[in-house]
């Protein structure tokens, strides 16, 4: 009797079969695992670390554009410069923290609003404080309060004026940290208001925060 | 080898499809990068300029409104580039001709606008039209700014209709009652849409009008193919306008599923790098027999077996290669 010893091509071609089943098998429990882990990895950082948060409206001018994607820490320390994103009776909404529990304010329509002492020189706002309504206000921020503000200083309400009021440190859920969209606006948030202390003989010194 | 060659014509066939419709979004977002650092830019300028250097420069663009009796609108958009006074230019220039900001919050538009120029014309930049009032805060002024709508590509991207980026081009979705914002300086100024409309070349001649002492104006004006649409709107006060804008300032958070997929996403990317690479070392260890004899050849090793390993038939018979009936 013969013995027949199959061709390598013959071989090669049932060899290769067999791979690509096994490789076609591979791809869909893959691409299944993945959606899973993703889910589970997406649910445990919404759960823990980060919201999601589309921002809308006016208030903080060219700082964030009408609808933008926005990376929101949860319960992140927060300071003076920094955008928050706080809930109250009429909704939702981000704005940036100007004073903090204890501090005292200043505010002044034709100058700078000082905070401790020191004036704030706001180098990410638009407009004017005049148009705001509340005029010229001093006050000191009982422990909880935090005093907002929005980047548009001429159409945003917050806390200059005095019947929107502050907000309670428990209506702050977390620090805007990241913008995902739009592109021109893509990248980390930076807080804090360059500041110029102004000394007492009325000389300026620099003071970056 | 066929097989290869059919595979790449169609993957190039779909990234040169992909790419013609994408072009127009890509060219839009480098736009917005590009007029997000000159609006910064002029931010920053007027940050550092002092209350009185900014009211000697508003009183005197309004000085020069006063100078003009009735506003003419013509037809920019035929013009490459219209010859202004210096007297004008030299208004409100804070920062490489721009005038101020613009933005529609309702439809999302935000750019600055120019002096109009030889260098800054209608077809290519937002401009405030010549001849109409300078946004100088004042009574009475009928401000006419003009923009292209999308433009289109340069060169050979252009021989193949190949549009690139959208500058006004949403404006026909403007309704009536919407806010368009004007940031000058430190100043604010709103206007409400009263009217929209498109006309022909021809009817913006109608719009002509004697100045306002009580009524301050805004047009907006845009190309679409041989019209042109024009969009009326009338200036309101601050304290209504936060009142308006008050209603949509709001966060929204997304639902759940997308806020999970959106989180999740890096690390689905990350687990196909991971994959990748694990796929790549096994298929390094399961290699088919011409595989490892083509890098045996590769590197230089001997790819016949030596005689004493050689398979001898059993019965003594000899080996054959052809294949039983």
């Amino acid at each position: 009797m013969e013995i027949y010893h199959p061709q390598d091509e013959d071989l090669l071609r049932e060899m290769r079969r067999v791979r690509r089943v096994a490789r076609r098998k591979r791809l869909l429990w893959g691409f299944l695992i993945f959606l899973i882990l993703t889910a589970i990895a997406g649910w445990f950082v919404y759960n823990r670390y980060y919201t999601l948060v589309v921002f809308h409206g006016s208030a903080m001018a060219d700082t964030l554009p009408d609808g933008s994607l926005v990376l929101v820490r949860k319960d992140a320390e927060y300071g003076r410069g920094d955008l928050v994103l706080y809930e109250r009776e009429d909704g939702t909404q981000i704005k940036r923290v100007l004073a903090m529990p204890g501090d005292r304010v200043v505010l002044n329509p034709y100058g700078l609003t000082r905070v401790n002492g020191e004036e704030l020189k706001e180098m990410y706002a638009e407009g004017r404080q005049d148009d705001a309504r509340g005029g010229a206000r001093r006050l000191t921020l009982e422990s909880g309060e935090v005093f907002v503000q929005g980047d548009q200083l001429s159409l945003s309400s917050d806390s200059r004026n005095r019947s929107w009021g502050n907000i309670q440190t428990s209506q702050i859920s977390g620090k805007a940290e990241f913008v995902l969209w739009p592109v021109s606006h893509f990248g980390v948030i930076t807080g804090g208001a360059e500041r110029i202390v102004v000394q007492q003989n009325g000389t300026e010194a620099g003071g970056a925060e | 080898m066929k097989k290869f060659f059919l595979t790449l014509l169609i993957l190039l066939l779909i990234l040169a499809g992909a790419a013609y419709l994408l072009f127009p979004t890509v060219m839009t977002q480098i736009a917005a990068v590009h007029d997000t650092e000159t609006m910064r830019t002029y931010r920053n300028k007027v940050q550092d300029m002092s209350r009185e250097q900014i009211s000697d420069m508003l009183e005197s663009a309004a000085a020069y409104n006063a100078s003009l009796t009735a506003t003419e609108i013509g037809d920019v958009f035929t013009e490459t580039g219209r010859r202004t006074s210096r007297d004008y230019l030299h208004h409100l220039d804070v920062s490489d001709g721009v005038i101020g900001i613009m933005r529609i919050p309702r439809i999302g538009i935000a750019m600055p606008f120019y002096h109009s120029s030889t260098e800054h014309s209608a077809l290519n930049q937002l401009v405030h039209v010549d001849g109409s009032s300078l946004p100088a805060d004042s009574a009475g002024s009928q401000i006419v700014l003009a923009g292209p709508g999308q433009k289109d590509a340069e060169g050979f991207l252009k021989d193949i209709g190949l549009k690139a980026e959208r500058a006004l081009e949403d404006l026909d979705k403007i309704l009536p009652d919407d806010l368009i914002i004007l940031q000058v300086l430190d100043r604010t100024m709103v206007y409400r849409v009263e009217d929209v409309k498109t006309l022909s070349p021809d009817g913006l001649k109608h719009l002509e009008t004697e100045k306002d002492e009580e009524q301050d104006s805004l047009i907006l004006m845009t190309p679409r193919k041989d019209r042109r649409v024009v969009v009326q709107a009338s200036r309101i006060p601050i304290a209504e306008a936060r009142t308006s804008l008050n209603e949509t300032d709001q966060a929204e958070i997304p639902s759940l599923p997308v806020s999970i997929l959106a989180l999740g996403s890096p690390v689905m990317l990350l687990g196909c790098i991971v994959m990748a690479i694990i796929g790549r070392i096994k298929k390094r260890k399961y290699r088919l027999p011409t595989e490892i004899k083509k890098s045996r050849k590769d590197d230089d090793e001997e790819t016949d077996l030596p005689e004493e390993d050689k398979e001898t038939p059993t019965d003594g018979k000899e080996a054959t290669d052809k294949k039983p009936e």
